[in-house]
């Protein structure tokens, strides 16, 4: 087990110190090796729980386990371990960049986590071959490239610290559709090879389908659904959820109504063309 | 941080809020100029109350007000002293002499030493601050260095009417001063503080002077804190997951985590300012262009019988100090 929630609940203070409550009463249980999606709509608390994996936030109420630490923590206890572990990737990382050049930058994580210069450099390097930056950019300003590469170089960053668990905040928000699938197949890839357990949170149902085995699904701070997406996309009040489905299940239920194809839940394009050569055999 | 307000607006629906703007701000000049030109403490008393009248009758929370004070603790404590020491003359109310010696230097060091040590544990700071005060100077008339054997530097510590007689009117000119202005701050948005001040300042154009622009700016800056520091919230957080400690660290490491927070702030801020350039530009704001407003300011009659009791006051305070008008002492 890698991280549990056990009735969780964070409030924010809001004017006049009224308590708004982000998440509530939050159980979640999270085992290693695990590609699991949160979604839900704006301001159902995503955020925010996923922060808590992080211990970017303490809750008020309950609490967290995350490997062998306890949040919330007491008051001398250092987080340093805790965001080893966990790695945190923010919607928009290309802001964080700072460093002179890109090799700088992607070494400040582990630079920060007490490694010297050469193994910092050296883990940097690896991380850059991972997300796929060529060399030749490594000694340019990160101010100096496009924004999908600036964000290659914030994940980067990211896994330099060679986290155990990824937890990735909308990492496919304002990418063209080419960048999103790039940096999709990159995490699906660290996932498989180097078995890292990943979060992702995400609005884009396709790509929720197309990659995570578990979903859960938030609504007003509580988890409303948590279970395979199969379930999901077939669950009765799916519509209460205010989610999207994704477009290959929309393709099936279509040829199922047009031309009474059976139903079947199907998630890649590949799987949807391979169906339906079999059906027509 | 989605609540953060800007100046210390406190809601509320008192006559003071509904006052226009620039009434507001020409009163409060009009009393500060009122202020400063009287000339002793009984006067000053006098406005003193007068101002605590007005500060209750805007049902503004006072406790608020005392506590904006705080900062303000250590220079009166200061002047005090300088008082004290500068004011040689007038009746003698106590006299005392003192020691500087081994003994009670070491004394009041302890005192400042366990001082520092207990503040953060203790809930009324401000009780303690005065209380360590009193007591370095009690140990010094108590504790001759003499007891052990030593020599000791010794002075005379006297307190005389008049010089507490000043201090006093100090205190209340300093109090008046920061309530005025904090009565301001506290019952108008800032929105139309820069309003009031953009049509006070309109006469100013005719010596070319950018009124509407320098408006403009200053409304936007205060429109870009939230935003700025929404986002600085969000990068600080970023930088944790990558192992920055922002509160616990070493001088040399905390420089980078400085930098690692304001290069991407800058860079953020400067993505802002160009896209709100072009918005405006692409909403047809020129530069130096004759512009309309949403909220008018209109004058009432309570604005203009307010202005009058603050010229009334002002034309007052004038005239005591020409000597046109006398009080008996």
């Amino acid at each position: 087990m890698a991280i549990q929630f056990k009735e969780v609940s964070f409030s924010y203070r809001g004017v006049k110190d009224q308590q708004y409550e982000a998440i509530k009463d939050i159980n979640l249980q999270i085992d290693k090796g695990e590609f699991i999606a949160v979604c839900g709509q704006t301001g159902s608390g995503k955020t925010t729980m996923v922060q808590h994996m992080n211990a970017l936030l303490q809750p008020t109420r309950g609490n967290v386990f995350i490997f062998e630490h306890t949040l919330p923590q007491k008051k001398k206890q250092k987080i340093g371990p805790i965001r080893k572990r966990v790695g945190l990737v923010f919607q928009f990382p290309e802001y964080q960049l700072f460093e002179e050049t890109i090799l700088k930058d992607i070494m400040f994580g582990p630079k920060n986590f007490g490694l010297s210069n050469e193994e910092a450099k050296e883990k940097a390097l690896m991380a850059a071959k991972l997300v796929g930056l060529s060399e030749d950019l490594l000694e340019k300003s990160p101010f100096r490239i496009s924004g999908g590469q600036m964000r290659r170089v914030a994940i980067a960053g990211i896994l330099a610290m060679e986290p155990d668990i990824l937890v990735l905040d909308e990492p496919t928000r304002g990418l063209d559709p080419q960048g999103s699938k790039e940096i999709m197949d990159l995490f699906y890839k660290l996932h498989k090879e180097n078995d890292k357990t990943i979060i992702l949170v995400s609005h884009d149902m396709d790509i929720i389908a197309n990659y995570a085995s578990r979903v859960v699904v938030l609504d007003e701070g509580q988890i409303v659904f948590d279970g395979s997406k199969e379930d999901l996309f077939s669950q009765k009040d799916f519509d209460s959820f205010h989610l999207a489905k994704p477009k290959t299940i929309e393709v099936m239920h279509y040829l199922n109504e047009q031309i009474g194809i059976p139903f079947k839940n199907l998630f890649s394009f590949e799987d949807v063309l391979a169906y339906l050569k079999e059906v027509s055999k | 941080m989605n609540n953060i307000v800007i100046g210390q607006y406190v809601h509320g629906s008192s006559w003071i809020y509904k006052l226009d703007p620039r009434i507001k701000i020409s009163a409060l000049v009009i009393l500060l100029v009122t202020t400063f030109l009287l000339s002793n403490l009984f006067l000053m008393s006098i406005m003193f109350g007068l101002m605590i009248v007005m500060i209750f009758s805007t049902r503004v929370p006072f406790l608020k007000m005392i506590r904006g004070m705080k900062p303000l603790i250590f220079l009166l404590t200061f002047t005090f002293f300088i008082q004290i020491f500068s004011i040689q003359e007038g009746n003698v109310l106590l006299q005392q002499t003192m020691y500087i010696g081994p003994l009670s230097v070491l004394a009041m060091m302890t005192i400042v030493i366990i001082y520092f040590l207990i503040k953060r544990y203790i809930k009324f700071k401000i009780i303690l601050f005065f209380l360590v005060v009193f007591l370095i100077f009690y140990v010094q008339a108590i504790l001759p260095s003499t007891l052990i054997g030593l020599q000791d530097f010794t002075y005379e510590f006297v307190i005389r009417e008049l010089a507490l007689q000043y201090t006093g009117f100090l205190l209340l000119r300093i109090m008046i001063v920061v309530m005025l202005s904090s009565l301001l701050t506290f019952t108008t948005l800032p929105t139309d503080i820069t309003n009031g001040l953009e049509s006070l300042l309109r006469p100013l154009k005719v010596i070319k002077f950018p009124v509407g622009e320098l408006a403009t700016m200053l409304s936007l800056t205060l429109r870009f804190i939230p935003t700025l520091l929404d986002e600085t919230q969000k990068i600080m957080k970023a930088q944790a997951s990558r192992g920055v400690e922002f509160s616990e660290s070493k001088l040399k490491d905390k420089i980078t985590q400085i930098v690692s927070l304001l290069i991407p702030i800058f860079v953020i801020s400067f993505k802002r300012a160009e896209d709100l350039a072009n918005a405006m530009e692409a909403r047809g704001y020129i530069i130096g262009g004759k512009r309309t407003k949403v909220d008018m300011l209109k004058m009432r009659v309570f604005d203009i019988f307010v202005l009058f009791v603050c010229l009334g006051l002002l034309t007052t305070s004038i005239l005591l100090r020409v000597g046109v008008i006398q009080i008996a002492l």
